[in-house]
């Protein structure tokens, strides 16, 4: 819900929004800085029967490999 | 003139029906100016700053350095002659929305259709206030921007609305921002 709750309190920078066949909509909100996303599918968005049916959090951060290549050329700057 | 304070910054405060007022600072360092004005009319506001740096941002420019900014998007894949489909957003209560930009796009969702116009037709619809104050249409797409922002005031439901006006199924798109304090 905490994806939900933060849709109700403009606590984002960042939405999408995707229409599904079945009328429900995923939900994607994102914040500066914070690295991650918060992707949730509602049924009947603003409507009196609003439901979440699904809420994941997605790290946004890149693949370990390239974070260890960051890592292996900061090193190599000193 | 009132006393400096402790940490030394000084007050001023200044009420009078009419004035012209000249004001001249030298310092090595200045944390802040904050400066507010209430008048009915202001004549002209001339400020000469002679400084090493001096960051000055535009209204919109400075919120996104506030971390205010909001930016709006849709998808909507393989949608029927005259169908429209929305991105929905409600003002949180307290704040203000206002946006500085809008934008849709429209592709045919069968690639034999491609080569072919791909009408489509955007608006921005306050549904609490039933206004409309902005429609764009376009062939494959349109986008306009706005320099006196488009406000939407707290707990009003916002649409971003887009239309295929095609005559075939088209993947429609939709995007706005602005920022909201």
């Amino acid at each position: 819900m905490e994806g939900l709750d933060r849709l109700y309190r403009g606590d984002f920078n960042d939405m999408s929004q995707e229409r599904q066949p079945d009328g429900s909509v995923i939900i994607t909100l994102s914040k500066r800085g914070e690295h991650k996303s918060f992707r949730f599918r509602v049924r009947d968005l603003y409507g009196p029967d609003e439901t979440v049916l699904e809420e994941e959090v997605i790290e946004a951060k890149p693949p370990k490999h390239i974070q260890d290549r960051m890592k292996e050329a900061k090193e190599h700057g000193r | 003139m009132p006393q400096d304070h402790e940490d030394g910054t000084q007050p001023v405060i200044i009420m009078r029906a009419d004035m012209t007022l000249c004001v001249d600072v030298t310092a090595q360092t200045i944390g802040a100016i904050d400066i507010n004005i209430s008048a009915q009319s202001v004549g002209a506001i001339t400020i000469d700053i002679e400084a090493q740096s001096v960051g000055v941002y535009l209204k919109p420019d400075w919120e996104v350095r506030e971390g205010h900014q909001k930016t709006f998007r849709g998808f909507f894949p393989n949608q029927g002659i005259s169908t429209s489909q929305q991105v929905q957003y409600t003002v949180p209560a307290g704040k203000t929305l206002y946006i500085v930009y809008f934008a849709i796009a429209s592709h045919a969702a069968d690639s034999a259709n491609r080569n072919e116009n791909q009408i489509c037709r955007g608006s921005l619809r306050d549904v609490t206030a039933d206004e409309i104050p902005v429609t764009i249409g376009g062939n494959g797409g349109a986008a306009i921007t706005f320099p006196p922002p488009v406000e939407f005031p707290a707990e009003h439901i916002v649409n971003f609305i887009v239309f295929n006006g095609a005559n075939h199924n088209c993947n429609i798109y939709v995007s706005a921002g602005g920022y909201e304090i």
